[in-house]
């Protein structure tokens, strides 16, 4: 009885119902827990150090306490300190990588509407095209680029940033929405289309709802992906009027000019991991919820 | 009729692509050659991150005085390799972003011999009391196009509790390693040797110190097949073979080297004038507080030769305002200007009478060793190629160093390699 | 309403089940043109910011990289210099290594992302807080995850001393090659695992629960539910990371800096483009690992067929 209670699979999120408030020790439900404890501590470990890190005052960056003995928090300090000017990366970041995403998404999801649900002779080429434009490795393509941008004016802008961040990520996101839209019943736009809708409608008040669970996660994927994003960056930026986080924490500096400011690029690296986590928290809630929107069921 | 307009969308989209990038390409801002070396106005001054804080101060004493050429810091990366892509990227779009740039001492060559960098007038930024090697480094085929602005030598930072005379020759140095190291249990000496630019300073540097060379006239021969040279990397291998210098170094740059002798792990340590200040500062970071102190570094037979560090300032050709730019360097080499690069922003200055100071030399117990150390030190080759160089001699000397090539072959092979980035021209 | 059959041993049945209707070829015009308009705006971005300077470099891989001076034109030399002229050892070193890092990599990270998808698709408490916590080491920027694996992986540092090991990991070849598998394989398997949950979520339960009902234990549940199921979210996960580790740079670069035979084939490029100045040398070492890349996705493709259209055709064929 109890096996079935913990084997059910893909069970929406809502707690057990009353009945089932007994759990046995079986050994699915073991496993299960000892799954999640391995798990967190696989992503958390290294994140736990790196914290521990920057709570460390600088002359006790080496040692390798696992708490640290005096907490210290200089390295945040130094992450805001006005040497850093981290406020208006973390500004310039959040701008650059919310329109990026924004941007990609439309784009992105166009593009694999007409490859999954339209019919149109070479389709093949298109998704081998845009799969190709992956294949390059991004140094290439860094310095034409940027020598275009300067000519038109666009270096330290936001837009010399963005463009190039949709182009790279315009391809993951096509690849995973088309193979998402294409598993979706076609009874369903069908019987959407018997009770009136236009095809545009039918995509988007059923087919985009059950694929959400995809759209989602290729959104959060393509915001991280901005997020993160260093070479274009790097070369494109110039100034903190434009320079996301990634520059910035290039930039950071110990007080010597051979020493590496670790503890204060560790501050940073947890500074500029809260926003992504938290955009998670919010977002991963819809991924379950394409679930519970019930269009299956008909 | 459908296939037809999407065609011409489609071709239209390409002729964009191929419009927008052909609006691109070498137009640029202007062909930096032609414009007249005698204008005036605002400049950007690029170098790389200041730690200090105080290099605005130096910059604003300049726009007190010049309201209508005011000097604006753009701050680059700390790593000096970002800092060169930034540079290389502006230089490669012709574009006037940079006017004065704070160039490494390596990259004078490189720089010169693509046409980036201005020629300077010897009279007024190459002699008088500027130190001869650092000025020696912003040369190229003869002509001057950069300037030193401040400059670094290396010492040998011993125990002086253990080792009350510092060693002079390198049969010197393994003496005490045989003897007071052996006893007190700790390793004897590290330099840099992770593969970086901090192994072909200490490469270069062991060669140099047994009488070796690299490289010759401008970077056009290759002078390193020698015994001599092979004398030199024995030196370091040989440090490896016999334990004297402990297996970790072979991942030391310089901070981890700096954190070992502070941690009281090595007898002897080769590395730049800032350490000397942070291995003085009281705190768990530093267990030998006033027990160490410095000397030049050894050599074969006599005094090594250090390897040359710092940064020049040079214009660029692309720059509108090349006069105020010159004026510019001249305003950061003045005695007072390297006054403050001393004491306020804690680098080695350019000026040889900074170092004679009596008051400058009890606030910083290192000038006068540092002056010898500068007198007696030789740069890294120059060459137009010079990462291809510095490439060459790192990861050769790094494969020997690890026992992976015998001295014999890596000589042979650098000298291969470096012949190869010499016939580019 | 689904008509998922009983027996669940035929994925393909009950897909086509799902999918039965015919679609009207009369609307095939006018879908064309729509299709046409969707996907201009995704080719007009590619073209220009990707297409334009790829063919910029290809262009010049066949010229030479002078000093001074204008480059001339030298065909493929630049390329014979790589694959059999003087730069051959470093080419095909790092060409075995970075096949070397791709194999390890992936299926590391395919095990390990599986492992996790298919623990966070359970329902149980706390169940966000897991999701977000897997997705930390992939959001953490990738210059900052080296630095940190930088440090962990010193000879004093935290790694030796909590395995008591004495290992120099990033001074020899073959524990400085594992030392980047495994700091990739950490940052890169939430990445696998988040795509894996997400194709996971949209097997409705009443396959599981009609498979149960016929007595299917949860092995074969998994291997003929699961598996065929999260196929195409699985094969595009699979298949980028490919594309990913092959162009690796950042993880390489900042723990090794290349040495010890550990660089990749885009560390070689970098060296050349940037540090070298050598834009023709570099772009043709480019246009060599484009080659590459592409000759492996064909294969994937090819093999496992991640054909997302076809999965679509299949549908209309019934």
């Amino acid at each position: 009885m109890a096996t079935a209670t913990a084997a059910t699979t893909a069970e929406t999120s809502a707690p057990p119902p009353a009945i089932r408030k007994q759990r046995r020790f079986t050994l699915p439900t073991v496993s299960l827990w000892a799954g999640i404890a391995l798990i967190s501590l696989y992503c958390l470990a290294p994140f736990y150090w790196m914290f521990v890190s920057s709570l460390k005052p600088s002359n006790a960056i080496l040692n390798n306490e696992l708490w640290p003995s005096s907490i210290s928090f200089e390295n945040y300090k130094s992450v805001f300190g006005e040497q850093n000017n981290f406020l208006y990366a973390l500004r310039n970041s959040l701008i650059i990588a919310s329109l990026a995403t924004l941007l990609a998404m439309v784009v992105g999801v166009f593009a694999a509407y007409a490859l999954a649900r339209l019919q149109f002779r070479g389709k093949f080429l298109v998704l081998a095209a845009v799969l190709a434009t992956a294949m390059f490795p991004g140094v290439a393509i860094v310095t034409p680029l940027f020598q275009l941008f300067s000519n038109l004016g666009w270096i330290d802008k936001y837009q010399s940033m963005i463009i190039p961040d949709i182009s790279f990520t315009l391809p993951l996101a096509i690849w995973i929405l088309t193979s998402f839209f294409a598993e979706m019943p076609w009874e369903l736009e069908q019987a959407a289309k018997v009770d009136g809708c236009t095809p545009g409608k039918a995509f988007r008040l059923v087919i985009l709802p059950l694929a959400a669970p995809g759209v989602f996660t290729t959104a959060i994927l393509v915001f991280i992906y901005a997020w993160n994003e260093y070479l274009i960056a790097s070369v494109m930026s110039q100034t903190q009027a434009s320079a996301p986080v990634t520059v910035a924490i290039a930039k950071f500096t110990g007080d010597s000019q051979f020493q590496q400011p670790f503890g204060t690029q560790m501050a940073a690296g947890v500074v500029v991991t809260i926003p992504l986590v938290i955009l998670v928290l919010l977002f991963q809630r819809r991924i379950v919820a394409g679930l519970t929107a019930g269009g299956v069921k008909g | 009729m459908r296939r037809r307009r999407m065609l011409t969308v489609s071709a239209l989209t390409v002729a964009a692509a191929l419009a927008l990038s052909s609006c691109g390409g070498d137009g640029g801002d202007g062909d930096g050659a032609a414009a007249p070396a005698e204008i005036r106005g605002p400049i950007t001054f690029a170098q790389g991150k200041d730690l200090s804080g105080e290099l605005q101060k130096i910059i604003d004493g300049w726009n007190t005085a010049h309201a209508n050429e005011k000097v604006k810091f753009l701050e680059l990366p700390e790593a000096a390799d970002e800092q060169r892509n930034s540079m290389v990227q502006n230089f490669q779009a012709k574009s006037d972003a940079y006017d004065v740039v704070a160039t490494d001492v390596q990259w004078t060559a490189e720089f010169a011999a693509r046409q980036w960098l201005e020629p300077l007038d010897e009279a007024t930024f190459g002699g008088g009391d500027l130190l001869p090697a650092a000025v020696k480094t912003g040369k190229y085929d003869g002509k001057l196009y950069a300037t030193p602005f401040n400059t670094n030598a290396a010492f040998l930072y011993y125990r002086k509790d253990l080792v009350p005379t510092p060693p002079a020759t390198w049969a010197e140095l393994t003496q005490a390693c045989d003897s007071v190291a052996k006893t007190n249990k700790m390793g004897c000496y590290a330099g840099q040797f992770a593969q970086y630019e901090g192994l072909t300073v200490n490469a270069s540097e062991v060669i140099n110190s047994a009488g070796g060379e690299l490289l010759k006239d401008s970077g056009k021969t290759v002078a390193v097949d020698t015994p001599e040279a092979r004398e030199g990397l024995q030196f370091l291998v040989d440090g490896f073979e016999k334990g004297y210098i402990p297996k970790e170094a072979i991942t030391f740059q310089e901070e981890e080297s700096r954190r070992a002798f502070q941690q009281g792990q090595l007898l002897f340590l080769r590395n730049w004038p800032y350490v000397f200040g942070l291995a003085n500062t009281k705190g768990p970071d530093s267990k030998i507080v006033g027990k160490f102190d410095i000397a030049p570094l050894p050599g074969k037979a006599g005094v090594g030769a250090s390897t040359l560090g710092g940064y020049n300032l040079a214009v660029s050709s692309f720059s509108k305002n090349k006069a105020t730019a010159k004026d510019f360097i001249k305003y950061m080499q003045s005695e007072e200007s390297q006054q403050k690069v001393l004491t306020e922003m804690g680098f080695p200055p350019v000026l040889q009478s900074i170092y004679d100071d009596t008051a400058l030399q009890g606030e910083f117990p290192y000038l006068k060793t540092l002056k010898e150390a500068l007198l007696s030190a030789q740069a890294r080759p120059a060459s137009p190629n010079y990462n291809e160089v510095s490439l060459a001699i790192q990861t050769n000397a790094y494969a020997a160093l690890q026992g992976q090539k015998s001295v014999d072959q890596a000589i042979k092979d650098m000298k291969a390699e470096l012949e190869r980035a010499a016939a580019r021209n | 309403m689904s008509s998922a059959t009983p027996t669940v041993d035929r994925p393909e049945r009950s897909r086509a089940a799902r999918g039965s209707g015919r679609r009207r070829r009369g609307a095939t015009r006018s879908e064309g043109r729509l299709a046409f308009w969707l996907i201009v705006p995704t080719m007009a971005t590619l073209a220009v910011i990707v297409g334009y300077p790829i063919v910029q470099a290809i262009y010049r891989s066949f010229f030479s990289d002078p000093i001074a001076g204008d480059a001339e034109f030298v065909g493929f030399e630049n390329y014979t210099t790589a694959l059999w002229g003087f730069e051959r050892t470093e080419f095909w070193s790092a060409f075995w290594t970075t096949v070397f890092y791709t194999v390890s990599s992936v299926f590391l990270e395919v095990l390990i992302g599986f492992a996790m998808a298919l623990v966070m698709n359970r329902a149980f408490r706390g169940r966000g807080l897991v999701r977000t916590s897997v997705l930390v080491p992939w959001a953490i920027p990738t210059a900052v995850t080296a630095v940190l694996w930088e440090w962990m992986l010193q000879p004093r540092g935290i790694v030796n001393a909590i395995t008591g090991a004495d290992i120099v990991w990033t001074g020899s070849e073959w524990w400085a090659k594992w030392a980047i598998v495994i700091a990739d394989t950490w940052k890169t398997a939430p990445f696998i695992a988040l795509l894996i949950l997400a194709g996971l979520q949209i097997i409705p339960t009443e396959l599981y629960e009609a498979a149960k009902v016929d007595g299917a234990d949860a092995w074969r549940r998994f291997t003929t539910i699961t598996l065929p199921l999260v196929k195409p979210a699985l094969l595009v996960a699979v298949l980028f990371r490919i594309l990913d580790v092959l162009r690796i740079y950042d993880l390489p670069a900042i723990l090794t800096q290349g040495a010890n035979d550990t660089a990749p084939l885009s560390l070689l490029v970098v060296r050349a483009a940037i540090s070298n100045l050598q834009p023709g040398y570099g772009s043709a070492l480019s246009t060599l690992t484009f080659l590459f890349i592409f000759l492996v996705a064909f294969l994937f493709v090819k093999l496992l067929g991640t054909n997302v259209v076809a999965t679509q055709q299949r549908g209309v064929k019934n």
